[in-house]
């Protein structure tokens, strides 16, 4: 046994890693800061000289200086805090629901063969139809309220979770479930600490897909029928022609998006910390 | 514990896998199933876990023929299919926790096991962290874990380099004879059943081509009397 431990001592950075993540990290966001700060500079300088020299209107391209400016009169205002908050309920409601739809419906046609034959082609029919193609019908259906706007949601989450899924289910390795059941686990058992934890990947990155078009789904919502939120303000801006303030709605869509991306991708780290792989894993630089 | 496998036949695809098995086999035995790949070996440790079922025949262990996959049937895999999700310890508690052993008791279990393989200090790390052969031993620990009659093990070694090799026969020897759990062991490498086994069973083309007894002493090594003459009667058999 001691002979043993000696030829196969493995090397295990476990305790040095974080130390360097950390410094790693705060470099990594000033790198990326800097592209982003450049982007605002130029555009501000383009907008000032676009004011001086009268080339176009200077209302329609605003720089960024006045839409700051615009910004801070609105926080005051309050219309940006609950916009950006019944937004913000809006994707959180839609996205739950549908994820947790497409979870479930996934979990059953993984373990049910009938159900597999008869809602696979009833899923591949309706799964590609746009939602968005759907919108004014629910708004027919559900009235002007919250309801059409969540449900659109849960409807653009529910496909991607669901086929991320059902893939996921499918390409499971045999070898953990026969693993399990020489092990005892029932099927409850085998479900609950073999699959899901395995599909989780596949549940994250479907998860991750549907964002972006959770985020379509809600500005267009908004902007059918709704009294607050991100989108009504880009409609409200039109209709009054206050292009500012369409700005600031425009530039708060990508900070709150960045931010549910940014929350997603903690979600992952935390619960996947045991994966180990692609090329920063292959190969030290 | 015994195991009889009666006139046990499968077919995959028309072609005949197994064409009439013949064993029986006692308690604290030590058995290597031996053969060139595609003999049927395989075939047949699934056939005794339960994951597949026999055309014809029976397997019967202890008066109950075997259904599906049990407890009581512990299986070690060649790529040891430890889950990447949970941790060395979680691994092996998996057994001890889904029979619904108390928590405590279930870690103690899980942590004496562990120990016995030598890894009692890589509790807490995951699988990926690990090299080839400890992995392999936590695949050994999770399934003593839960605590199996019979334990099947599906050519465990047979991606370890050479030292590693070496040093994981006598571990599990050294374990076996702690436990005197009974061992179907798939290889097919000669020298290692010989080394390992008190009975070997060379199949061949789907039948039991032979089924001899090694009576060297152990601890055994490759010089012993009697070693080479009985690596030289297999490999006959299996090239005739």
């Amino acid at each position: 046994m001691e002979q043993v431990k000696n030829v196969e001592k493995p090397k295990l950075p476990v305790t040095t890693v974080p130390l360097k993540i950390n410094t790693e990290k705060k470099e990594h966001f000033a790198k990326r800061m800097i592209p982003i700060l450049t982007f605002f500079i130029v555009w501000e300088i383009v907008s000032r000289a676009n004011m001086a020299l009268e080339l176009a209107n200077p209302m329609f391209f605003p720089p960024p200086s006045h839409i700051a400016v615009r910004a801070v009169e609105m926080m005051q205002e309050g219309i940006v805090f609950v916009s950006l908050l019944s937004s913000t309920l809006r994707i959180f409601a839609g996205f739950i629901i549908g994820a947790a739809l497409g979870i479930g419906l996934a979990l059953w046609i993984g373990k049910s063969k009938k159900m597999e034959e008869w809602a696979t082609p009833i899923l591949n029919m309706i799964g590609p139809i746009p939602s968005l193609a759907l919108l004014p019908l629910f708004i027919i259906w559900f009235g002007i309220g919250e309801v059409p706007k969540v449900i659109l949601i849960a409807w653009t989450v529910f496909f991607p979770v669901l086929t991320n899924t059902v893939e996921g289910i499918k390409s499971v390795n045999s070898n953990y479930i026969r693993s399990a059941l020489s092990l005892g686990a029932s099927e409850r058992q085998i479900y609950r600490k073999v699959i899901l934890p395995s599909v989780l990947p596949n549940i994250l990155s479907g998860c991750q897909i549907s964002l972006g078009l959770a985020f379509s789904a809600l500005i267009v919502s908004e902007m059918m029928g709704a009294t607050s939120g991100l989108g009504y303000i880009i409609v409200d801006a039109r209709n009054f022609f206050k292009l500012s303030d369409m700005y600031v709605a425009i530039i708060l869509i990508g900070i709150e998006y960045s931010l549910f991306s940014f929350m997603l991708k903690q979600v992952d780290r935390r619960m996947l910390s045991w994966r180990q792989g692609g090329f920063s894993q292959a190969v030290e630089k | 514990m015994e195991l009889v496998i009666q006139d046990v036949k499968k077919s995959f695809r028309q072609q005949q896998v197994l064409s009439g098995i013949n064993l029986h086999i006692k308690t604290h035995e030590f058995i290597c199933v031996l053969g060139h790949s595609g003999c049927g070996k395989s075939t047949l440790l699934n056939l005794l876990a339960g994951f597949t079922r026999p055309d014809s025949g029976s397997v019967v262990v202890d008066g109950e023929p075997v259904q599906s996959p049990s407890k009581d049937r512990g299986v070690v895999f060649q790529e040891h299919s430890l889950f990447p999700w949970y941790t060395v310890l979680e691994n092996v508690l998996f057994g001890p926790e889904v029979q619904g052993i108390d928590k405590k008791e279930a870690e103690q279990k899980a942590r004496k096991y562990l120990n016995m393989t030598g890894l009692g200090e890589y509790a807490d790390h995951y699988p990926s962290q690990l090299s080839g052969g400890m992995k392999q031993r936590v695949g050994i620990a999770r399934a003593l874990a839960a605590e199996p009659k019979i334990l099947l093990m599906d050519e465990p070694f047979g991606a370890l380099d050479v030292f590693t090799k070496e040093n994981m026969r006598n571990e599990l020897i050294d374990i076996w004879s702690k436990l005197k759990t009974t061992i179907i062991f798939i290889t097919h490498d000669i020298s290692e059943a010989i080394y390992l086994a008190d009975r070997i069973i060379v199949m061949k083309e789907g039948f039991v081509a032979s089924d001899m007894k090694v009576e060297i002493p152990r601890p055994r090594q490759y010089t012993d009397d009697g070693f080479a003459e009985m690596a030289v009667k297999i490999e006959r058999t299996l090239v005739q």
